[in-house]
């Protein structure tokens, strides 16, 4: 494989490295605010449910107070069994709404506690993907541009090409030297972006000083001839 | 889309985040071997991390709605 079809398909790899990691990023988006739709969804539902047992729990206990007071205000003592019964049957049916509301709670809080955590771990891993993908992004753009821009150039040797790769990989790394969650991202990706800058400047400036000190000669046979003064 | 479609959609993104790795072996080299390392490993992280969250959050939902 030449230089040119090597570059190539370097080029090509990392323009495809990108787009995946675009394409992971929005999907992983998506999914989070997904999760966080559904979570707030199920606790709406246990809470309208709790809302709904408290309602016949009330009812229940009404008819409850109703059947005891119906009860105490009956002289008839052939009546009197009946209305035992009814309380009975009332007390029973209370209980089993009070029992209902409390595990309707139990289902609130265990929606809540879901919901609770599930947004703390999407919140730092917003913060991870959002952080490693932009990153990602921006250095396979800027790697894949040189490359390209190497192509282009045509006889330009290894050492220039590795010159170049390291300069995108070592400002990505540069950008790793801080993790998210320490609360200096901002600054320190500007200083670090900054120094991306000058670091590809220094490069570019290099690059185009070595082309025009050696002309159209390729660099790898300078290399293999580095006892020899440059010509002019 | 209930968690387990989620989890489900999620797993897949990983998978196909994995096959483009794999797939872009046309770059190579240290400066590779470090991307992955420093970028591609979290990311592929947060997805794992992710999965588990949402395990856990349709775990909860099913005990959630046995008691409802």
């Amino acid at each position: 494989m030449s230089q040119s079809e090597a570059v190539k398909a370097e080029v090509k790899a990392v323009r495809d490295l990108r787009n995946a990691v675009i394409r992971y990023a929005e999907r992983m988006r998506d999914a989070m605010a997904g999760a966080r739709r559904d979570a707030a969804a199920l606790l709406k539902r246990a809470e309208e449910n709790l809302q709904q047992r408290k309602a016949r729990m009330d009812r229940a206990m009404r008819e409850l107070q109703q059947a005891r007071a119906a009860l105490a205000a009956c002289r008839d003592p052939r009546r009197a069994a009946a209305q035992q019964c009814a309380v009975a049957e009332a007390k029973a049916h209370a209980d089993e709404t009070r029992q209902a509301c409390v595990r309707a709670q139990q289902a609130v809080r265990i929606a809540a506690a879901a919901q609770s955590d599930l947004l703390k771990t999407m919140q730092s891993l917003e913060a991870v993907v959002g952080e490693h993908s932009s990153v990602s992004s921006s250095a396979l753009a800027s790697l894949e541009g040189k490359l390209a821009e190497i192509d282009v150039g045509g006889s330009v040797g290894h050492g220039i090409v590795r010159g170049l790769k390291a300069a995108a990989v070592t400002a990505d790394l540069l950008r790793m030297s801080f993790h998210v969650g320490e609360g200096t991202i901002a600054p320190v990706y500007q200083t670090t972006a900054e120094r991306f800058t000058s670091v590809s400047q220094v490069l570019d400036e290099k690059a185009a000083h070595l082309q025009q000190d050696w002309g159209d000669n390729d660099l790898e046979q300078r290399e293999e001839h580095s006892g020899e003064v440059p010509g002019p | 889309m209930t968690f387990q479609q989620t989890q489900r959609a999620v797993e897949t993104a990983r998978a196909e985040l994995a096959r483009a790795q794999a797939d872009t072996s046309g770059w190579a080299g240290k400066e590779r071997r470090d991307f992955d390392a420093h970028r591609m490993k979290p990311l592929a992280a947060a997805g794992s991390k992710l999965t588990t969250a949402l395990q856990d959050a349709q775990e909860a939902q099913a005990r959630a709605e046995r008691l409802m």
